[in-house]
């Protein structure tokens, strides 16, 4: 009974320190914000901080073991008052650049738009600025499944571990597949136009294909794309 | 008609006792290698059979392009000289070692800035950047932005504590381009996900056949024969981790790296034997971790090294 409380206490004292995590705000310099009551929420993930328009992400740090193995743990959150424009390859200030009137998510916690840009949150992770503007015209831009977003010119994948544009490829017959893994029985996409498949922003070769964990009917049908080449 | 004596009677009666020659310790060395203002300890060793008779041995140069801390000795043979060689200028220069005044073998040291070869003190600087990376939970490829930055002593074409520099850090490959349009790339080694077997779809656990030493192949190859430190910029499992790995040639018969990131400090250099071995360490246990960022659930296993040069 006794040792029952003291794990019943253990638990509570980290979902206590848990919750506090979760609320501490680091400015883009990663200094702790002491007062949150400084911290005006405008919309979504923008947060108005000494008279500067931020935008928010969790602030995820790296921890290293003896085995090499990283593991992630949640800091709290961080905000970001410039973004990296990938359209002219500088950062701008996020005051000067998002407009809040047409600001809306796209998806969940990754992807945001204004009438100008799309902007795709890297997180913390992999940038000490997480969030950057996509080099896509708003208007023509369409998500597609299995982490692809297109316009007429460009494609981004953002389904594997990070987000890039795929060079070369004809970004206006680029599509996606769905496949069904024949192990796991789950349904999963990859990227194609008429000469190439693509695994998230990858090419992928014949060997790639060889081991898709997919029937033999839509393999032979992939096949004949690496043939067109 | 002279009576001549066999050459074996010869080393006998005339060269008896003193050193055969006087050479670096290390025997891999072919050619030696400074660049101007490092400095580096050289060690050489007496030839011969050591028969405890100590004789002065001294150094003579043909110019001023390198120095030694110390440059005669009294040592007996199979001792080991210890001395620090300083390159004061680009050339050639030829040691002539005397033993007793008498000359024995020469030495040649070839004082060059090899672009891609880096000083202790060059590594220095990345290694405090890494200690600051360390303590802020800097981002991987922001932390070895900046280490590459301080190592180059270069602070408008890398991220500095104070500017982002407009560098797109949010892909290992993407920024390679960037540094490589700069001219900071010597040499690059992309390895495709078969590098293992299984490749890409599942968790890596050795590699293929044909590539157990595929890693530690282009490290040689890379350092080609330079004494000095050779620096990397590296990626794993597509990105997924972003690191420097930095290997210190100044002696060829103990070539060791150590790996920097901002998780942790790896402690002593360790043996390049151990190269591949902590490649594929890393990258089976990341692959579970990367595979759960993706959509699918499977990451790439492919990864790229990329060495460092100066302009």
């Amino acid at each position: 009974m006794e040792n029952t409380k003291e794990i019943v206490l253990v638990i509570l004292v980290f979902l206590f320190l848990g919750c506090d995590s979760q609320k501490k705000y680091y400015d883009s310099h990663f200094n702790q914000i002491s007062n949150t009551k400084d911290l005006k929420e405008i919309k979504l993930n923008l947060i108005r901080y000494e008279n500067k328009l931020n935008i928010v992400s969790d602030y995820i740090i790296g921890v290293g073991g003896n085995d090499e193995k990283i593991n992630f743990e949640k800091k709290g959150f961080l905000l970001q008052d410039s973004i990296y424009s990938s359209k002219i390859g500088s950062y701008q200030l996020v005051d000067n650049i998002i407009d809040v009137p047409t600001y809306t998510e796209m998806e969940k916690n990754t992807l945001y738009k204004d009438k100008n840009n799309i902007y795709y949150n890297a997180t913390s992770r992999n940038s000490n600025y997480p969030y950057l503007i996509l080099d896509l015209n708003v208007s023509e831009s369409k998500i597609l499944p299995g982490g692809y977003i297109k316009d007429s010119k460009t494609v981004y994948s953002y389904g594997g571990v990070v987000c890039t544009k795929i060079d070369s490829t004809d970004a206006k017959g680029f599509s996606v597949i769905q496949l069904k893994d024949t192990i796991t029985n789950k349904v999963f996409y990859r990227g194609r136009n008429k000469k190439s498949i693509y695994w998230n922003e990858s090419k992928m070769s014949i060997e790639d294909l060889k081991l898709l964990p997919i029937g033999r009917k839509q393999k032979d049908s992939l096949y004949k794309t690496f043939l067109l080449e | 008609m002279g009576v001549g004596v066999s050459f074996e009677k010869y080393q006998k009666i005339e060269r008896k006792g003193t050193p055969t020659s006087v050479h670096f310790e290390c025997t891999k060395i072919t050619e030696y290698n400074i660049g101007v203002n490092e400095t580096r300890e050289v060690r050489f060793k007496v030839g011969g059979k050591n028969d405890d008779e100590k004789r002065s041995i001294k150094f003579d140069f043909s110019n001023s392009n390198i120095s030694l801390s110390t440059s005669s000795w009294k040592a007996e043979n199979e001792w080991i000289l210890r001395t620090k060689i300083t390159g004061k200028k680009n050339g050639t220069t030829v040691i002539t070692v005397k033993v007793e005044d008498k000359t024995l073998n020469s030495i040649t040291i070839h004082c060059v800035d090899y672009k891609d070869v880096f000083s202790e003190e060059n590594v220095k600087r990345l290694i405090a950047e890494n200690k600051i990376s360390i303590a802020d939970h800097t981002a991987c490829i922001v932390a070895a932005d900046k280490q590459l930055g301080k190592l180059l002593d270069n602070t408008s074409d890398f991220i500095t504590n104070s500017s982002n520099n407009n560098a797109d850090v949010y892909t290992a490959y993407k920024r390679v381009e960037q540094i490589k349009k700069k001219g900071f790339l010597a040499n690059e080694k992309k390895f495709s996900q078969y590098v293992f077997k299984g490749g890409g779809n599942y968790q890596p656990k050795e590699y293929s056949e044909e590539n157990k030493h595929a890693v530690s192949d282009y490290l040689k190859a890379s350092i080609n024969g330079k004494l000095g430190y050779h620096v990397f910029y590296f990626t794993i499992l597509n990105g997924y981790h972003v690191l420097t790995l930095v290997i210190n040639n100044q002696n060829p018969c103990d070539v060791k790296f150590k790996i920097y990131d901002q998780l942790r400090d790896r402690g002593e250099y360790v043996s390049l034997l151990e190269v591949d071995n902590k490649l594929l360490e890393m990258n089976t246990n990341n692959w579970s971790g990367a595979a759960s960022l993706t959509r699918d659930k499977t990451a790439s296993t492919k990864f790229g090294i990329w060495k460092i040069q100066r302009k």
